[in-house]
């Protein structure tokens, strides 16, 4: 074999060997790469919506920097059992249809420092959400449209009083605790007028006395409360 | 203690001013009670249906 040919040889064999290589790769890596979840959030920012995650998937995000908005983050995404936001950077960030019919059961924003100026469909169709953890902020809010809406297995939430300025509907929400109501009823503003907060008769029967409901209701005489 | 009026709908209506709905409503102060009126179940029903087919942003 001449030097030529032994050259091309090295050439041919060099190539071979490294489309094996990333063969093996793909494979034991879990697939193509553009159709992995991280792949597709390096190019689309904070933006993951009808992405097909592994099943009991637990997605952390953890950022230095607050995003510019998680609007439909996770909407209609699947896989996902648990959700953690993190990060410390204080500021306002939208979270419009954040969880939208997204199949998570419990979200953490215990250490998730930006505030919503949207919560629209935020957990909209989230049906099998049941805990938040920590508490919202919705002093910088400025629309919350349906947030709730068919989030019906949700059973915690809370919110930091005095911060809720807009009409707000949780009459999916049979299962909500005694707590979470009391966290919803105290969040209500004391300042604004003409707003309605609509909650499930049956969780308000579950949770309180009449007495109880009384008490606690009598401290927000600004805000007209439905019950469904 | 303040009194607040509360109103209750009938067996399978709905109270409604057009924008607030409720089985149980009680008024804020101020709201008058007369802006209030009955539709039925299904009729709710259907509004929130049209309603939440809408919001996608």
């Amino acid at each position: 074999m001449s030097i030529a040919e032994k050259l091309t040889t090295i050439a041919e064999n060099e190539q071979k060997v490294y489309d094996k290589g990333f063969a093996d790769g793909q494979s034991q890596g879990g697939g193509d790469v553009t159709k992995n979840p991280m792949y597709y959030m390096s190019v689309k920012g904070f933006q993951w919506q009808g992405k097909v995650f592994p099943e009991g998937f637990e997605f952390v995000l953890n950022v230095l920097n607050k995003p510019d908005d998680m609007n439909a983050m996770l909407m209609r995404t699947t896989g996902i059992k648990n959700v953690t936001l993190v990060c410390e950077e204080e500021g306002t960030v939208s979270y419009a249809q954040t969880l939208r019919e997204c199949p998570v059961e419990t979200l953490d924003i215990t250490n998730f420092k930006p505030k919503p100026t949207s919560i629209s469909y935020f957990a909209y169709i989230a049906r099998k959400l049941i805990s938040i953890y920590g508490a919202f902020d919705l002093s910088q809010c400025t629309t919350a449209v349906s947030s709730f809406a068919a989030a019906n297995a949700l059973e915690d939430v809370e919110f930091v009083p005095n911060t809720i300025k807009l009409s707000m509907g949780f009459t999916d929400c049979e299962h909500l605790t005694k707590a979470s109501l009391t966290s919803i009823i105290n969040g209500l503003n004391t300042d604004v007028t003409e707003q309605t907060l609509t909650l499930s008769s049956t969780a308000k029967t579950n949770a309180f006395t009449d007495e109880e409901w009384a008490t606690l209701i009598e401290a927000k005489p600004n805000w007209t409360i439905s019950l469904m | 203690m303040k009194t607040r009026i509360i109103l209750y709908a009938d067996e399978g209506k709905v109270l409604t001013d057009g924008e607030v709905y409720g089985k149980t409503i009680y008024l804020a102060d101020g709201i008058d009670k007369n802006g209030f009126r009955e539709i039925t179940d299904a009729e709710y029903e259907s509004i929130i249906q049209n309603q939440q087919s809408e919001g996608d942003l």
